[in-house]
């Protein structure tokens, strides 16, 4: 049985004003495919509402039980983003290296 | 003692301004940086708080209203653009101009300060911000005491304040502090603008942060608002600021957030061990452990961390003790190793009096080197020679104490670049290269107006408009490249642009304009070039206000010989402009070639020389009025001393000639007698003996008698004005 894979790539700046149409994405993704993967490499700059977004849906995917990937090169912006909220404890250049080291979603 | 206090300001206050003029020119080329905002924020909110403290009574009110203004920049309701960056820099300027007075004197400068500050109104006013806004400019300045407040006898902090900080929180700490930080943004506060994460990037630059950000807060996805904020931070602060400064990061967002910042490490830096609170008894103080299930927990001797996660207490809050612990401990580590190696701050006048001192030092260690020689004593040798030895290292260190980094110096020129870049209409950008390079404080305070001159010739005659340079197939952004390099015993700078290089026709046609030539007169491309440093010439066309006046290139070559140094320059049409100045590194204590002349010794600079190569008197003689012999196969023209100084007595039988080099030529001078190298520690002249050309200064010798210390490129020019010496 072949795995339903579902692929969100925002672009751009991503942040407060376009978060919502994110979340309603990720939202119908889950409900519909078994992994989900949203790709950074076309992301420029985020602000926290994306951040926030990102925790919620990495929790909602771990509860649902449904595969919740991060991938893509990680743009020097975001990186330092993230670094300095301290959500990471260094600036990540791949999307994959965040999915083990977000701060507190390492162990849930 | 308040004047000590009033200087020491000063000194901090100038260091602020330099640093805002810095910042604010970066400011210009990125103004949506919020950092830089922030910073010029921070600093003429620290100017004002410091002058009002320290009796700078208009200081205080002027900068006060200039920080109203730069609020509502930070506030996004101004934006930043080149008119604002002018007034800024004017208003640096001016606090600059009253902190040169006495704190009393502020009132002279009140006329001044209104006018500018007319100026911030109506900036604002036309920026098209609400009235409140601009009303706030126009307040009257606030009185001193709420600038500077009451001491705060509380050593942790308060929940909230929001008035100016007592006075103990204002001033900056002697020794790194460390702060916490509790923030937990307002669930609306995106909608105001803010975004908290630049917040904490603020505080990054303040000093050492750690964050711990709590994320427990963020709803599941289904019922998230992505325009709230639901995160929270523990931040760990270790800075010298005072904890208004900490406060003001947080000034627009204080009302509508939870903050509490905490002192909670003060080191004097003599703390014998780094340890810090134990991870219990930090969870305790903040309340998320209790203190008897510490101590149950404690007997069992397992770690600690993970028995009160097991326990119930939230692993997040274990990690930010954790995390507490481990910066409080690094900063007191930090600390004491940088106190080990800690610097102190010197005024140059006593940095002077060390250098006199050490020249006399020097001085007497040649006389006991002398009467050693005379006496023959073997136990006075061995002192002697020790003597010198540590006289020579104490000099040397001395020495190395007043020189400072030419970038204090080349900092200056980003803003007179961007000055006369707006006045002249023309886009131009200054590079410097080896800023870090060191030069005697007393050769950089001199370099400033010959390298204001250059500067200034390259704008204005170098550069072409942008018009021109479009044309020309180059860049419509001009360039100038500001260059220091070491080169032996001198620092090189070089001033270079990429502009139209020199016109050499136009050269030739004014110096015969001028009678400098004659049209017939035949002169290289280098000679054409040396015209540009005969007193009054000048080719341009307009007399503007940047240069023009035939003033400036001459100045420059006399400033710098004055320095010891020498000007070269280099251009190619159409392709730019270099001009090289070579510095003698310091102008206290030189390594000198002591020379005989008749009865008289004369001081050669050591760096100047080549060689030295034996003239006899019979070739003299031989040679007649033609003063040139063949050295290495090569015509060197040279210059017999006993005639310059009119000295008496017979001439030995072989004489020295002392080789040295003038703008890229060889010329010698005729001595009786090379007496060997010479510790100089340079004398000036007195005023009846100051303007003797070919003598810059005097020396004093191990026996008590004075030596002249040879001006080698003033000799080499009269020499060649004099001989008309030609290859």
């Amino acid at each position: 049985m072949s795995e339903n894979i579902k692929v969100l790539s925002p672009e751009g700046v991503v942040g407060i004003e376009s978060c919502n149409e994110l979340r309603v994405q990720l939202l119908q993704a889950f409900d519909t495919a078994d992994t989900v993967l949203l790709n950074f490499g076309h992301i420029e700059r985020v602000d926290l509402s994306f951040v926030q977004v990102i925790y919620s849906a990495v929790r909602e995917a771990r509860i649902r039980g449904i595969g919740f990937r991060l991938n893509g090169e990680v743009s020097k912006e975001v990186g330092e983003y993230l670094l300095a909220g301290g959500f990471c404890k260094e600036a990540p250049t791949q999307a994959r290296e965040l999915e083990n080291n977000l701060v507190e979603l390492q162990d849930t | 003692m308040l004047d000590k206090f009033q200087e020491s300001f000063r000194e901090e206050a100038y260091e602020l301004l330099n640093d805002l003029e810095r910042i604010l020119l970066n400011l210009e080329d990125h103004p949506e940086s919020p950092e830089d905002i922030a910073a010029v924020f921070r600093v003429m909110h620290t100017v004002k708080g410091s002058a009002g403290m320290f009796g700078f009574t208009e200081i205080a009110r002027f900068a006060h209203e200039v920080e109203s203004t730069l609020d509502a920049v930070r506030n996004g309701k101004i934006p930043v653009n080149r008119e604002l960056v002018s007034l800024t820099l004017n208003a640096r300027d001016h606090i600059r101009e009253m902190l040169e007075e006495s704190a009393s004197a502020g009132a002279q400068f009140t006329v001044a300060s209104d006018k500018l500050i007319e100026q911030f109104r109506i900036h604002v006013a036309q920026a098209g911000v609400a009235p409140s806004v601009a009303a706030v400019a126009k307040e009257p300045a606030a009185p001193l005491e709420e600038l500077t407040g009451n001491e705060d006898s509380t050593p942790h902090s308060e929940a909230s304040s929001s008035v100016e900080a007592p006075q103990g929180e204002t001033r900056d700490h002697a020794h790194p502090v460390t702060y916490r930080i509790a923030f937990k943004p307002g669930e609306r506060i995106f909608l105001n603008g803010t975004n908290p994460v630049l917040l904490l990037s603020e505080l990054a630059e303040m000093g050492e942060l750690s964050v711990i950000a709590y994320t427990d807060g963020i709803q599941p996805l289904g019922r998230l608002e992505p325009e709230n904020c639901y995160v929270a931070w523990d931040l760990l602060l270790t800075t010298k600021k005072g904890r208004t400064a900490v406060r003001d990061v947080f000034m627009f967002v204080e009302d509508d957030s939870e903050l509490l910042v905490e002192l909670i490490d003060e080191p004097e830096g003599d703390e014998q061990d780094h340890e810090y609170r134990r991870l219990g008894q930090i969870l305790v103080d903040r309340g998320f452990a209790q203190a008897g299930q510490v101590e149950t927990i404690a007997v069992r001797q397992r770690r600690l961390g993970e028995m009160l996660v097991e326990d119930g207490v939230n692993s997040r809050r274990v990690e930010a003790a954790l995390a507490e612990q481990e910066h409080v401990e690094r900063s007191r580590k930090k600390l004491q190793n940088e106190l080990s190696s800690s610097s102190v701050r010197v005024s140059s006048e006593k940095l002077d009096d060390l250098v006199d001192l050490v020249g006399e030092l020097v001085t007497l260690q040649a006389r006991l080197v002398q009467t050693d020689d005379q006496v023959g004593h073997s136990g006075l040798t061995l002192v002697s020679e020790n003597f010198d030895r540590l006289a020579t290292e104490l000099r040397d260190n001395t020495m190395s104490l007043r020189m400072v980094p030419i970038g204090t110096t080349f900092s200056k020129f980003t803003r007179l670049v961007r000055d006369l870049s707006h006045e002249l209409g023309k886009h131009v950008e200054i590079h410097t290269v080896g800023a870090e390079t060191e030069l005697d404080k007393s050769v950089i305070d001199r370099l400033n107006d010959p390298l204001v001159h250059l500067i200034r010739n390259s704008m204005d005659h170098g550069i072409e408009k942008p018009e021109e340079r479009s044309a020309a197939g180059k860049p419509s952004e001009a360039e100038i490249l500001l260059k220091a390099e070491h080169s032996g015993a001198n620092v090189v700078i070089t001033v270079e642009d990429d502009g139209a290089g020199l016109n050499r026709e136009r050269i030739r046609a004014g110096a015969v304009e001028r009678g400098i030539i004659t049209p017939e007169q035949e002169l290289s491309e280098s000679e054409i070039d040396e015209l540009l440093f005969a007193p009054g010439f000048s080719t341009s066309e307009n007399v503007t206000s940047v240069s023009g006046r035939g003033v400036g290139m001459d100045v420059v070559r006399r400033e710098i010989e004055e320095l010891g140094g020498t000007v070269a320059i280099h251009s190619a049409p159409g392709e730019g402009t270099s001009i090289e100045l070579a510095i003698p590194l310091t102008l206290a204590i030189i390594e000198g070639l002591l020379v005989q002349v008749g009865e008289a010794m004369y001081v050669f600079p050591l760096s100047a020389v080549g060689e030295c190569i034996e003239l006899s008197n019979q070739e003299r003689k031989d040679n007649g009025k033609r003063h040139f012999v063949s050295n290495r196969g090569e015509v060197l023209p040279y210059v017999v001393l006993r005639d310059v100084f009119s000295a008496t007595g017979n001439e030995p039988e072989i004489e020295q000639i002392v080789v040295v080099s003038s703008q890229g030529e060889d010329i010698g001078f005729v001595v009786d007698e090379v007496i060997g190298d010479h510790q100089t520690v340079i004398k000036n002249l007195g005023r009846l003996y100051r303007h003797i050309e070919g003598i810059s200064g005097a020396t004093i010798l191990g026996d008590g008698s004075v030596a002249l210390i040879l001006d080698v490129q003033k000799l080499c020019s009269v020499a060649k004005r004099d001989h008309q010496f030609t290859h």
